[in-house]
């Protein structure tokens, strides 16, 4: 149905921007379409090619499934975080309003989730001395893409432009780091073999296959251009990124207990995003 | 044979004489390119009387808009977009007052509503910003496609295209007249239209001399751009500018200035940014005839600050305004242009201030002259006073009909502003005695009221006292100092 929507959409966008307006110089308009100048330029030579800075605002999401008593997992249903991204585009313009644009790029997804549980904690190690203790629990997680994507521009006003489009996502790499804090009381963590080592402990590692190798994304973006001069353009936009495909597959296996069982479950896993994109766009 | 080698040889210096003939009547022009020019297209320019401001349409932007660039130091600096017109798919074609404080321009789709397609609008120049335009209605109007106007020099006569039925065919040129409170019919330009499109036209200062581009043939090809002169009422058999304006691309959008051997046009020739460009040609190989322009700033007079006034020309002879510029709110400045053979008042009025008015005569076959003159306008407080320019016969004590307009004004003046009680003070020169000078001034003071008063001014308001010659303005006897001692001043008493 969206993408029903979305193809009388761009078929009505066409249609409306090659029919010939008249203007002030000619009543009849123009007596072909004309094919400049594109988006971010000022010519006519429909080519211009862009170089895009800029961050993704990721938002993820995901179900938590709770088998047994209450864990810090419980809390881990959803968290953000900012990564950077660049592009290298080209633009060919189709008519005056009209163009199509391609993108390569790559593309830094970052979210943090944290989480509290109040844990007794035997101090020291084979005391028998509990004190309560409450702990945070964050997993910072960052997912990197190399991305290429096609879009259709369109100018509805002098200087405000619309993208819509698509873009494949290939996953490139992934790494995590997860902490525990304490945040209360005087218990500390203690290594292997039995040595305190603080309040604080952290592990990073690579977690690549966790997630899904190829994401497709609909991207769609307002931008303002803010000429340069005659052949360079700034333009800036706001885009917005809808997955329709989840980050990761569910994961049971890191809530299983070898004697407990299923301790919990995470489920739908889903990341979109804001875009914040600053590009500067030259005229061929 | 012989006989065909003399007359071989009578033939050469005759046709070198016609060649050099030739070189005389038509000097050598050149063409330059405007240096702000884009790869889009870039045409319609408009440059107000003063040449101090260049006004031209492009879509640089994607969007046809217009853009203006001022001048420092006879360079161009970079232009402007205007954004305060209001908002339309295409905006364009400006046409000015030689005040360069009204617009009227072309748009497409304008946010002020049109009558279906692109219209003319109206702006105005306040506070340094233009207004949002307003449609020029349906008399102007039609449904069609009506655009590129041209204003005459007394803002009272406007030229534009229209590809409205009931031309010859294509575009055609068409001309309405300002009546006053609304403009006339429009009516075609049938001696110069055809079944061809007749686009952008242009009326030089002077007021006679129109340029058009159209695409009939035996042009260059393309869009030529012609030149036609007024005579009578009615156009004279149009002519090519020929080359190098003209070529086989399209030339259009031709305008001169006044006085000048400049003149810009638009054209889409190679040898360009792109587009149609905007071209300067020098010399303009048809001038339009010299006009006499007026120029100066209006200010507070004990502050010295720029003020926006209205300047009105009005024909003493006839009695009737000819027109209504305005200086600009931010510098002061004003420029009109004058039409020799008659005399003008030339008033600045701003309601917060005493008018101020000037005589100025412009003699049959003057040309191509630049007056001007700072007006100086002292605010509404007390013993502030105006020289009224009123006219008395020799010797005598009635008002000639030339002074009727000036004294409507002040009239009027007196009308919105009930608080002030003025004093009528009559002067003369130092020609005759003084107790005949005292009567003289006294009776002419008075005569000055009881017109006011005939306009419904209440006569407790006005008090008239007569000085002769004992307060001249000069001390001097030269006939420019009697001329400026013979006067009739309204000095504000309360208010």
């Amino acid at each position: 149905m969206l993408q029903r929507f979305l193809l009388c959409a761009l078929a009505a966008s066409v249609a409306v921007a090659l029919r010939a307006d008249e203007d002030v110089l000619r009543p009849k308009g123009r007596s072909e379409p004309w094919s400049g100048p594109p988006t971010p330029g000022l010519v006519r030579n429909p080519w211009a090619l862009g170089v895009e800075v800029g961050g993704s605002l990721s938002f993820f999401s995901q179900d938590v499934t709770q088998y047994q008593a209450p864990t810090y997992q419980t809390n881990l249903t959803s968290g953000s975080g900012l990564g950077p991204l660049l592009n290298l585009a080209v633009d060919y313009a189709l008519t005056d309003a009209l163009g199509i644009q391609a993108r390569l790029g790559y593309d830094q997804k970052h979210f943090n989730t944290n989480g509290f549980i109040d844990s007794p904690c035997e101090t020291p190690p084979g005391s028998g001395l509990f004190i309560p203790t409450r702990v945070e629990h964050t997993t910072s997680q960052t997912i990197a893409y190399w991305t290429g994507g096609v879009a259709l521009r369109y100018r509805f006003e002098e200087n405000w432009v619309v993208l819509a489009g698509a873009t494949y996502h290939s996953r490139s790499n992934a790494s995590f780091t997860e902490t525990d804090s304490i945040t209360s009381g005087t218990c500390q963590f203690y290594d292997d073999v039995g040595n305190a080592i603080g309040q604080r402990r952290q592990e990073s590692g690579s977690n690549t296959s966790a997630f899904t190798a190829a994401r497709w994304s609909i991207d769609l973006s307002v931008g303002y251009r803010i000429p340069l001069s005659e052949n360079i353009v700034f333009l800036p936009r706001l885009a917005g990124q809808i997955f329709l495909n989840p980050l990761a597959g569910d994961n049971l296996s890191s809530g299983y207990h070898s004697v407990l069982g299923q301790l919990y479950a995470f489920t739908n896993r889903r990341l979109h995003a804001l875009q914040l994109v600053l590009g500067l766009w030259f005229n061929l | 044979m012989k006989r065909w080698i003399l007359v071989l040889i009578a033939a050469l210096p005759i046709a070198a004489m016609a060649q050099i003939q030739q070189r005389t009547l038509r000097p050598t022009v050149e063409v330059f390119p405007f240096e702000y020019n884009s790869a889009a297209d870039d045409f319609c320019p408009a440059v107000t009387h003063n040449g101090a401001t260049l006004y031209f349409t492009s879509d640089r932007s994607g969007k046809q808009r217009i853009y203006v660039c001022r001048s420092r130091g006879g360079q161009w600096l970079s232009p402007d977009r205007i954004r305060t017109l209001g908002d339309a798919k295409q905006i364009g074609c400006p046409t000015l007052t030689p005040d360069g404080q009204t617009m009227i321009f072309a748009a497409y789709q304008h946010e002020a509503g049109s009558s279906g397609r692109t219209d003319l609008y109206m702006s105005k120049r306040s506070e340094g910003y233009w207004s949002k335009g307003t449609n020029l209605g349906a008399t102007i109007n039609s449904s069609a496609w009506d655009s590129q106007g041209s204003l005459s020099s007394d803002g009272r006569t406007l030229y534009f295209a229209s590809d409205r039925p009931g031309g010859k065919g294509g575009t055609d040129l068409y001309r309405a007249r300002w009546l006053g409170d609304r403009w006339s019919e429009p009516e075609p330009l049938g001696e110069l239209n055809t079944e061809y499109d007749e686009i952008t036209p242009s009326i030089a200062p002077d007021d006679k001399t129109l340029y058009f581009a159209s695409n009939r043939p035996g042009g260059n090809g393309g869009y030529d751009i012609y030149v036609a002169r007024l005579q009578g009422n009615r156009f004279g058999q149009p002519q090519n500018l020929g080359q190098p304006i003209n070529t086989d691309a399209n030339d259009i959008s031709y305008i001169a200035l006044p006085n000048s051997t400049t003149a810009y046009f638009a054209s889409d020739r190679s040898g360009g940014s792109g587009g149609y460009d905007i071209w300067r040609a020098v010399p303009n190989p048809e001038m339009p005839e010299p006009v006499v322009t007026m120029h100066g700033i209006v200010r507070n007079s004990t502050t010295q600050i720029p003020i926006g006034a209205d300047i009105i020309i009005t024909d003493l002879k006839t009695r009737q305004k000819v027109a209504t510029f305005r200086s600009d709110d931010e510098t002061g400045e004003y420029y009109v242009t004058l039409t020799a053979g008659r005399t003008y008042a030339v008033t600045a009025y701003h309601p917060d201030y005493l008018f101020y008015s000037e005589q100025i005569e412009v003699p049959t076959g003057e040309r191509g002259r630049d007056l001007e003159k700072n007006i100086d306008l002292a605010p509404i407080a007390k013993e502030n006073a105006t020289r009224l320019l009123v006219f008395f016969d020799f010797d005598k004590a009635d008002l000639k009909e030339e002074s009727l307009p000036e004294l409507d004004l002040a009239a009027t003046f007196l009308r919105e502003h009930p608080e002030v009680k003025v004093r009528i003070e009559g002067h003369t020169d130092d020609v005759g005695t003084d107790d005949y000078n005292l009567q003289l001034s006294r009776r002419r003071a008075e005569a000055v009221k009881k017109y006011l008063v005939s306009k419904g001014i209440d006569e407790k308001r006005i008090t008239t006292v007569g000085y002769g010659k004992s307060q001249p303005k000069v001390k001097d006897t030269t006939p420019e100092a009697r001329a400026q001692n013979r006067r009739v001043e309204m000095k504000i008493v309360a208010n």
